[in-house]
């Protein structure tokens, strides 16, 4: 019933901020919103350049994904007010989707600790999952993801994170259900549009060896994900192939993801280092920040081989703060999912900490904006201290969750409180299989 | 015995010849030196900078509409002068003789007159605006008459009058321009080729500093007062109440007024000009950059604008060309389609409905497989979503 309210909130609140023209320019304006890569005034300067010369994919235009351009071109010169409706729309798919996935893995959740009970310790019923978690964390989600500002600010600033957002949503809910056919649907989409949710194939495998009816091994669950993803995603650029038929324009999207040559301010870690690094590491350099993107994905899947969907979380999390042009976009989906693991909460170390950090950063980005490029009264590492700060905050939410997780996985196999020091006892480590 | 008689007729040759052309000599010799010390420019431009500003300053202003009548009398148009005042000295409220600015207590000439170009005035006068004249660096709506469109055969004479100090020349009592910027923006001339020899003469105290650190080809330097040493003015015009011309332009103007267009006065006389005696400072001068030597280089190669004419006693009637087409009368029966066909803005964009073959036959319109692909790929897309949000 709630999430009925919080949907139609979510979308009354869109549609009339979609209204406010002053509130649209003003979104549209922000770098933490709109990056190079996802902003839509650029999406409409790509469109027109297709329609008066043959190719759009300049140094200064749009450098997204060719079938977003022809979706979207044709959309808007046929019905022009499709295009809010489909935002709108999208964001309203993912809220129902993010829905029914939170109530499928929190049901999930509660039957295997149901079934688990006799290896669990005695007297950590506080801290278990109940059946309140699976009636309200779904509806909290929901709600958190239609009105929270950061997605509330993509919506509207209509920028492509939006859909990929969708695809990640609809890919956790094809995870719970194990269908890896949807799920590499979604991984391919996704990593069409922007090329790190690659590494979720890693996680599309563990969630189908979880999750699926009929049991069957890691390995041909891998296989099976590899084959279909590469299915799809030949399918997606021979489409997209179709549509502009220069092999430049296919790899001109994922060379300005790689290359990160446009170095407009954003919330990442990207635009400050290569204003100033000299142009003999730029190389070096890039290599080392894609690879800090890349490489958590193999330990973790190692690690945390029995939580897919946790696994899925964190890599979602770690991209989105990591990657090339990251915007607060990308940080919703994340933080919607917070309540997810609500039940570790009493493990964070510092969540105060960190909220308040993040909601603080997240005020100071747009004043650093206006007194440097307005006032001119600050500079760039002014700027660049707010959105280090907003990174560090989003950071230290993502390692403080795990560690709580890992941490509460232990307390439910050894009791409360740990052992105590100076006895003989012997702490070992085993999560729960 | 066989005399060898080529070496004896051949002595005879040159001693006959050389008999006849005793007369020619000294013009063979002439010819001769005008090829190896001419001037080889093709056009002279002139840079006329007063760099001061208020009414106390009238000898600045004066100087530079001064030294701008002389050249204009020698033959540089106005287009090729680059002149820049801070103008307030003519309509100045406390001018007595409004409109009018002079050089001599005999106010026998109005420098200003009706017909000065004045091309940079009041606060255009900055050392910015110099430099960027002198190297061309100036935005790309920066109109003709601001512009030293100088080329590689370009004579310029630039001439600075004002307050000066060690190192420094005062740009308008609000900054100043070194003389390490003046020769680094002459080395950026000499490196873009936008002058084939430059006289560059100032008139402010202490004026040699202003040269001393110039290291780029072809520059002549005169400056009227050495690194300690003032430049004075000469007289005051009790009329008009204020010093109306310093010593080294007045006596500058003298010289300048016995040199008339096509007249072969050389550098080395104007070097002579204003000795100390008669300027009270020493002037300096500066030809270790130059390639000619001074008694061969003429003042107007620098001061005028003199083109040696040559006058031919033949003639020749141009005919009309039959390949010149006659654009008035259009005749269908010529039969060349190029020749009649109207003129027209070429297409900035291609676009569907443009017929141009400049950039060949553009297909903009995709191909219909797209369409339908793209529309199964979006069912395919929008059934998935539904069979996941289902299940």
């Amino acid at each position: 019933m709630y999430e009925i309210c919080a949907l139609f909130v979510g979308i009354g609140l869109r549609m009339w901020l979609f209204r406010m023209p002053r509130v649209l320019l003003w979104i549209s304006s922000r770098p933490e919103i709109e990056t190079p890569l996802t902003s839509w005034g650029r999406l409409i300067e790509g469109e027109a350049l297709m329609r008066n010369s043959q190719s759009y994919q300049n140094k200064h235009s749009y450098h997204g994904s060719t079938l977003l351009l022809a979706l979207i071109s044709y959309l808007n010169l046929n019905a022009p007010f499709l295009v809010e409706i489909l935002f709108i729309a999208s964001d309203v798919i993912s809220a129902v989707a993010l829905y029914l996935f939170a109530q499928k893995f929190l049901r999930k959740e509660l039957k295997s600790q149901k079934e688990c009970k006799e290896k669990l310790f005695k007297g950590v019923s506080s801290i278990l999952i109940k059946p309140e978690h699976v009636s309200k964390v779904p509806t909290i989600i929901c709600a958190l993801y239609m009105c929270n500002p950061f997605s509330l600010a993509t919506c509207i600033s209509k920028s492509s994170v939006t859909f990929n957002n969708l695809f990640l949503a609809l890919f956790l809910l094809s995870a719970v259900q194990g269908s890896i056919w949807q799920m590499a649907f979604y991984v391919a989409l996704s990593t069409y549009e922007t090329l790190y949710p690659v590494q979720l194939l890693l996680a599309t495998g563990l969630c189908a060896w979880k999750y699926q009816e009929k049991p069957s091994t890691l390995k041909i669950c891998y296989l099976k994900s590899l084959a279909c993803f590469t299915f799809w995603m030949a399918l997606i650029l021979t489409l997209s192939f179709l549509c502009e038929p220069t092999t430049s324009s296919l790899l001109s999207h994922y060379k300005f993801i790689l290359s990160a040559p446009d170095q407009t301010p954003n919330v990442g870690v990207f635009w400050y280092f290569f204003t100033e690094v000299f142009d003999h590491f730029h190389t070096f350099f890039m290599c080392v920040f894609q690879i800090n993107v890349l490489i958590y994905s193999i330990p973790m899947s190692i690690k945390l081989k029995s939580h897919p969907v946790f696994l899925v979380f964190m890599l979602i999390a770690i991209t989105g703060i990591f990657k090339s042009y990251p915007s607060v976009g990308d940080a919703s989906l994340w933080l919607c999912l917070l309540p997810l693991w609500s039940h570790t909460f009493s493990y964070l170390r510092y969540p105060s900490v960190t909220g308040a950090m993040l909601l603080t950063s997240t005020i100071l980005c747009p004043v650093m904006w206006h007194m440097w490029i307005n006032a001119h009264s600050a500079n760039a590492n002014f700027y660049f201290a707010a959105t280090l700060a907003y990174t560090t905050a989003l950071v230290l939410i993502t390692t403080d969750t795990a560690m709580a997780y890992l941490n509460w996985h232990v307390r439910i196999r050894e009791g409360l409180k740990p052992c105590v020091a100076g006895t003989s006892e012997k702490a070992v480590l085993r999560l729960m299989n | 015995m066989h005399i060898n008689i080529t070496p004896l007729a051949f002595l005879l040759y040159i001693i006959s010849t050389s008999h006849a052309s005793l007369a020619k000599n000294t013009k063979v010799t002439q010819e001769v030196n005008k090829h190896f010390s001419g001037s080889s420019h093709t056009n002279n431009w002139a840079v006329l900078v007063c760099t001061s500003r208020f009414w106390f300053n009238y000898r600045h202003v004066a100087n530079a509409l001064s030294v701008y009548r002389s050249v204009k009398r020698l033959g540089i148009p106005d287009s090729q002068i680059i002149l820049m005042l801070a103008d307030d000295m003519a309509c100045n409220p406390r001018n007595p003789r409004p409109g009018k600015v002079y050089n001599n207590k005999d106010q026998a000439i109005d420098v200003y007159g009706s017909d000065v170009e004045v091309d940079y005035r009041g606060y255009e006068v900055t050392a910015e605006n110099f430099i960027r004249v002198l190297t061309g660096r100036l935005p790309a709506d920066a109109p003709r008459s601001k512009r030293l469109s100088t080329d590689d055969r370009s004579n310029i004479l630039v001439y600075m009058t004002g307050h000066g100090g060690e190192d420094f020349l005062k740009f308008q009592d609000a900054e100043e321009i070194s003389n390490v910027e003046l020769a680094d923006a002459f080395e950026q001339m000499w490196q873009r080729r936008r002058y084939h020899e430059l006289l560059f003469i100032i008139d402010t105290c202490q004026a040699v500093s202003m040269f001393k650190r110039f290291y780029s080809p072809n520059i002549m330097a005169i400056a009227s007062s050495q690194v300690g040493e003032d430049s004075l003015s000469h007289h005051v015009d009790p009329a008009i109440g204020v010093y109306i011309i310093d010593r080294y332009t007045y006596h500058l103007l003298e010289f300048l007024e016995r040199v008339s267009p096509g007249s072969k006065e050389t550098m080395e006389q104007l070097f002579k000009v204003c000795p100390k005696h008669q300027c009270i400072s020493t002037p300096g001068f500066s030809t270790h950059l130059f390639s000619r030597p001074i008694s061969r280089t003429l003042i107007s190669d620098f001061f005028g604008s003199v083109r040696d004419v040559d006058v031919t006693d033949w003639s020749f009637t141009a005919k009309p060309n039959p390949e010149v087409v006659d654009t008035n009368k259009r005749t269908k029966a010529s039969g060349n389609e190029s020749a009649n066909r109207r003129y027209s803005y070429s297409q900035q964009f291609v676009t569907k409905d443009s017929t141009s073959d400049r950039l060949g036959t553009v297909e903009n319109t995709p191909h219909p497989l797209v369409g339908i692909a793209s529309s199964i790929f979006l069912c395919l897309m929008v059934a998935t979503m539904m069979k996941t949000l289902s299940s």
